[in-house]
């Protein structure tokens, strides 16, 4: 007789999910694994536009290592794409929180379009416009200054103050779609949990802890982990609002890509490094797994 | 049912409002500039002072991007990339973040890594490789070569198994008990849960492709190909090549800058329903 | 449910269908003729105009052309992704400085005997002998042809202001001084407001090079008697330069916007009158004057070009832009058309071409008058080559007020800065040393002293 036994059922279900998944992988095998094992290969080579390129072992990797310069992106990479990380991913969480207990929809749901706003412009609006806000003669927060008597400050050059800037724009732009993350994982849990834990005595404090907070938690971790997938990656913000005289202390490893790449043509270089940012974004993103005990 | 609200929860609904008051503030004050520029004179809009408001307010700005900048193609090009392109990624993406929910699936860690991996890779490092694949593949100077860029995304994948994650299981087991096949669970008890899952991705998705500029600049070489963040570049980014002649006032710049952002403010609104309830579900409610 | 993701299919599969139409754009190179001519400031002014050219350029020289012509910002990127994979180009229009850097990949084509044999590029009275060697690679061989006259970055100052205050236009250093101080505190548009100041520039130390200039001193690097290399802007004698412009700093006379600024924040403070002086291209006296006075045309704007400021040895130098070239990849299969039309482009016709632009579409030409179009009048006569590389040309309409005597100024004074394997790197080290001057935060002997360290560790000397 032929049943459907429950292996077999298991073995149809399982065809049906490969398949189900196959577009994304065959997309990424083509347009990302094979493109990266070729970058791998080209960070090993003295890269020649035309014609073969040459085999140069691990020269650009220790080339690399000895040049002063890419430790100090090196560092300043590390240093603002993990703050980015922990800020982009908790202080929307708060604000989320606090947006939930806004009582009427209209105005909830107004506050949270415009913090979402932000998100919506390219950096190269973004930038120009806090470049502007920043400035000494006529920006936003120095004629604020100005009018309580202090003295101007060209926040975009000091290097006292351009990292807590370029993370606070940061902030600024990716807070409200974070929020969002949040917001939809909250409207995702089941209102009858809310139901139930009320019929049972809880009281609001309690509902928030025991059902939206663990919740938000779950989403937390993923954010966080998906915040560090792409810390390292960080370009076009600096881009645009770098200068020479803070570039010491904001220029990142994928500036630094791109200057070796386009302004050099040393693409076999700029693989190497890209090739590193990649291998040090795959420990990291482990590392934070591990400490946030995210289960996949 | 409205309660008595006690004062430690007026004043912490005060703190609340304030909070959220301030930040906004700090968001929208900038996007009016950009608006009330747009509407300005030449001549003012050449004035770099914060602006909330035009004094002589005017169309010029826009009247000049449409007629020099002739934007009518390019943006049409970016509507059809962007709707196409979002909605098959919608598509790949929540179906591969379900199976990645799935608990008996041979093989699944190593999904899971393959389909995680690929949002470390900084673009910079594969843009040779990807336009040799993509001129390989005959869609050089096409419009579904924007298309397929972004096609799917880890980012996309992760987040919808992350929304598939709160579904409950009793659901999904009295389904199977009635012989239902995977496809059908996914589509007729998981895709509906998730609708916040899928606004969020939705929208994320448009703005990404919306706002998507290397890809084009890459690939496109035709003038009727062009996208609409190509033909607005020039515009918005002052080059500095040698001896340049263009003059470009700061009305029709910021035009430009509202007119492609625009149609991203439309799709929000529609998705924001989708995430924002009504009752206050869960909120810290006496 | 059923029908909603069935509609849903049928919406996307329309969808697909739709761009099926609109995506086809595939020009097929495959002919042997056509010329494919990547650049980044040759063409039509929009998109369309592109077409409108190729086809210009195909009636005037035979030679059909297709024109690929990214956005300015992006070029580079663009660039190099075409170069490095093979992409069958004939044209490829790049500065010295790239053409420096890729030197040692050996991309193009030598152009030497071609162009020693052209009748048009050979002429002495169109492109002199002086101006091919500067082009000369190390091993003798010339790889591109030029692609305009390359202005300079002189100084534009308000002349209603200078007029109103009674002030004559400055020669010297002191004068320059003296002219930048009085439009920061003397009130020179007489509104009664101190919103004024001086100077404002952008940040990239071409502005600024002219009062380097007066003390002799090149931008970028030079060669000492034995054949170093070093830079004269981090040498003692640049002190007296760094001092003066910390001085205009220190005393609000320079914009404090300075190092953020882009080119249109300095443009669009010297029009809205917020400063009285600027460093910028000599075209744009003109374009100055018609964009003011398009919108209000009983503005007292008057912008003027001034020479160069002179210093106390005599010296007055003013820098000219860096030379656009076009050349031919090795790797082309058309190159014989290719060189017909970078000759083309250096005849009187081709000429007309890159400045008035395209007959019938931005001016008419009847009974031996060029006229402009409405359309020809917004592109500035600019299409690449708002002053052809040609000797021999004068412009059919005039030049735009201001100009004539801008340009002449820039023959007499101006000097083409060294093409080097470092000058990106030149760039990067002495704007931010010589930024931390001019705020004062550093001195400049100690300024000076970063430079040559910061040089040393890269590797320069």
């Amino acid at each position: 007789m032929s049943y459907p036994t429950a292996l077999s059922r298991q073995f149809r279900r399982s065809r049906l999910l490969y398949l189900m998944i196959l577009p994304a992988i065959l997309y990424f095998i083509l347009l990302s694994f094979v493109p990266v094992a070729d970058g791998f290969k080209m960070s090993f080579q003295k890269f020649r536009f035309v014609g073969a390129s040459e085999f140069v072992g691990w020269a650009n990797y220790l080339s690399m290592l000895k040049t002063p310069g890419f430790w100090r992106v090196f560092k300043n990479t590390l240093i603002l794409g993990m703050s980015n990380v922990f800020l982009t991913a908790f202080i929307p969480m708060f604000v989320a929180l606090s947006l939930n207990e806004v009582g009427r929809v209209g105005v909830k749901r107004s506050l949270q379009s415009i913090l979402y706003l932000p998100h919506i412009f390219s950096w190269v609006v973004v930038g120009g416009l806090w470049i502007f806000i920043l400035s000494p003669n006529g920006g936003l927060i120095n004629s604020i200054r100005n009018v309580f008597g202090a003295d101007s400050i060209f926040y975009l050059v000091s290097e006292k103050h351009i990292r807590p800037i370029i993370i606070g724009v940061n902030l600024w732009k990716q807070a409200g779609y974070v929020c969002i993350l949040f917001l939809a994982s909250i409207a995702g849990i089941n209102p009858e949990l809310y139901e139930a834990a009320t019929i049972d005595g809880a009281n609001g404090w309690q509902r928030a802890r025991f059902i939206t907070i663990p919740e938000l938690v779950r989403t937390l971790k993923v954010v966080l982990l998906l915040n560090v997938m792409g810390a390292l990656r960080i370009f076009d913000q600096i881009y645009v609002m770098r200068n020479e005289v803070v570039a010491p202390k904001v220029d990142v490893l994928m500036y630094y890509v791109y200057v070796h790449g386009l302004e050099k043509f040393n693409i076999g270089y700029a693989s190497a490094i890209s090739l590193f940012i990649f291998f040090i974004t795959l420990i990291v993103t482990l590392l934070v797994k591990r400490v946030s005990r995210y289960e996949v | 049912m409205r309660n008595y609200t006690s004062p430690g929860r007026k004043l912490f609904l005060a703190f609340n409002y304030l909070f959220l008051i301030l930040i906004s503030l700090t968001m929208i004050v900038p996007m009016i500039n950009v608006l009330a520029v747009s509407f300005t004179t030449n001549l003012e809009s050449y004035d770099t002072t914060l602006k909330l408001f035009p004094r002589q307010p005017s169309i010029t700005g826009y009247v000049q991007l449409f007629k020099y900048v002739a934007i009518v193609r390019p943006f049409v090009n970016n509507v059809i990339v962007t709707i196409a392109g979002t909605a098959v990624h919608l598509i790949l993406c929540s179906m591969a973040g379900f199976v990645l929910v799935r608990n008996n699936l041979p093989g699944k860690t190593i999904l899971v890594m393959l389909v995680t991996i690929p949002m470390m890779i900084p673009f910079q490092m594969i843009i040779i490789p990807v336009y040799v694949t993509i001129r390989n593949l005959g869609l050089m100077d096409t419009l579904w070569s924007l298309i397929l860029i972004g096609l799917v995304s880890t980012f996309s994948i992760i987040l919808m198994k992350n929304y598939f994650e709160g579904i409950p299981k009793s659901l999904e087991e009295s389904a199977f008990m009635d012989g239902a096949s995977e496809f059908t669970v996914f589509f007729k008890i998981f895709l509906p849960l998730a609708k916040p899952g899928i606004a969020t991705i939705t929208i994320f998705e448009f703005v990404n492709r919306w706002n998507h500029f290397l890809p084009a600049v890459l690939f496109i070489n035709s003038p009727k190909n062009y996208t609409l963040q190509i033909a607005l570049r020039s515009l918005v980014v002052s080059q500095e090549l040698t001896s340049t002649t263009q003059s470009v006032a700061n009305n029709t710049r910021m035009a430009g800058i509202v007119v492609s952002v625009i149609p991203l403010i439309l799709v929000y609104i529609f998705a924001q329903n989708y995430f924002i309830k009504g009752l206050m579900v869960g909120s810290v409610k006496e | 449910m059923r029908t909603k993701s069935l509609l849903l299919l049928l919406a996307l599969l329309g969808l697909v269908a739709a761009m099926a139409f609109a995506g086809g754009g595939k020009e097929d190179r495959s002919s042997d003729k056509e010329v494919v001519w990547l650049t980044s400031v040759q063409g039509g002014r929009e998109p369309e105009e592109n077409v409108i050219f190729q086809n210009e350029v195909k009636r005037l020289t035979g030679v059909p052309v297709t024109l690929i012509k990214p956005p300015g910002s992006e070029y580079k990127t663009k660039m190099t992704a075409m170069l490095s994979t093979g992409e069958p180009l004939d044209i490829v229009y790049l500065s010295a400085a790239d053409m420096a850097a890729l030197a040692d990949q050996d991309l193009f084509e030598p152009l030497t005997d071609w162009i020693e044999k052209s009748p048009v590029l050979k002429n002495e009275s169109i492109i002199p002998a002086s101006e091919w060697d500067r082009l000369r690679q190390a091993d003798g061989e010339i790889y591109a042809v030029f692609n305009k006259f390359e202005q300079g970055t002189l100084a534009i100052v308000r002349y209603d202001w200078l007029e109103n205050l009674g002030l004559k236009e400055p020669k010297t250093l002191d004068d320059y001084y003296e002219v930048l101080r009085a439009f920061t505190y003397d009130d020179p548009d007489g509104n009664g407001l101190d919103d004024t100041y001086g100077l404002g520039i952008g940040y990239t130390l071409y502005d600024l090079s002219s009062f380097f200039g007066a003390y002799g001193l090149v931008r970028g690097f030079a060669e000492d008697a034995s054949g170093k290399l070093y830079s004269p802007f981090a040498t003692e004698a640049a002190i007296p330069v760094y001092e003066f412009l910390a001085r205009l700093y220190r005393e609000g006379i320079l914009e404090p916007n300075f190092i953020t600024n882009t080119s249109a924040n300095f443009r669009d403070l010297f029009m809205t009158g917020k400063t009285g002086m600027n460093f910028y291209w000599a075209a744009w006296v003109g374009l100055y004057n018609q964009t003011v006075k398009a919108d209000n045309p009983h503005s007292p704007f008057k912008a003027r070009a001034l020479a160069p400021p002179m210093g106390p040895n005599g010296h007055i130098m003013c820098r000219n832009g860096d030379d656009g070239l076009m050349a031919i990849p090795r790797i082309s299969r058309n190159k014989d058309n290719a060189f017909k039309v970078m000759e083309f482009w250096h005849t009187q016709e081709g000429n007309v071409l890159s400045t008035l632009g395209i007959l019938g579409h931005d001016y008419t030409y009847t009974n031996g008058t060029y006229k402009l179009t409405e359309v020809g009048a917004k592109h500035a006569m600019d299409h690449g080559a708002p002053q052809p590389k040609s000797l021999a040309w004068t412009n059919p309409l005039g030049e735009s007020e201001g100009f004539a005597e801008a340009a002449e100024i820039i023959l007499k004074y101006g000097y083409t800065q060294m093409v080097t394997p470092y000058n990106s790197l030149w760039e990067e080290i002495t704007r931010a040393e010589a930024a931390k001057i001019i705020l004062g935060s550093v001195s400049p002997r100690a300024g000076i002293a970063a430079m040559n360290a910061r040089f040393k560790e890269e590797g320069v000397f």
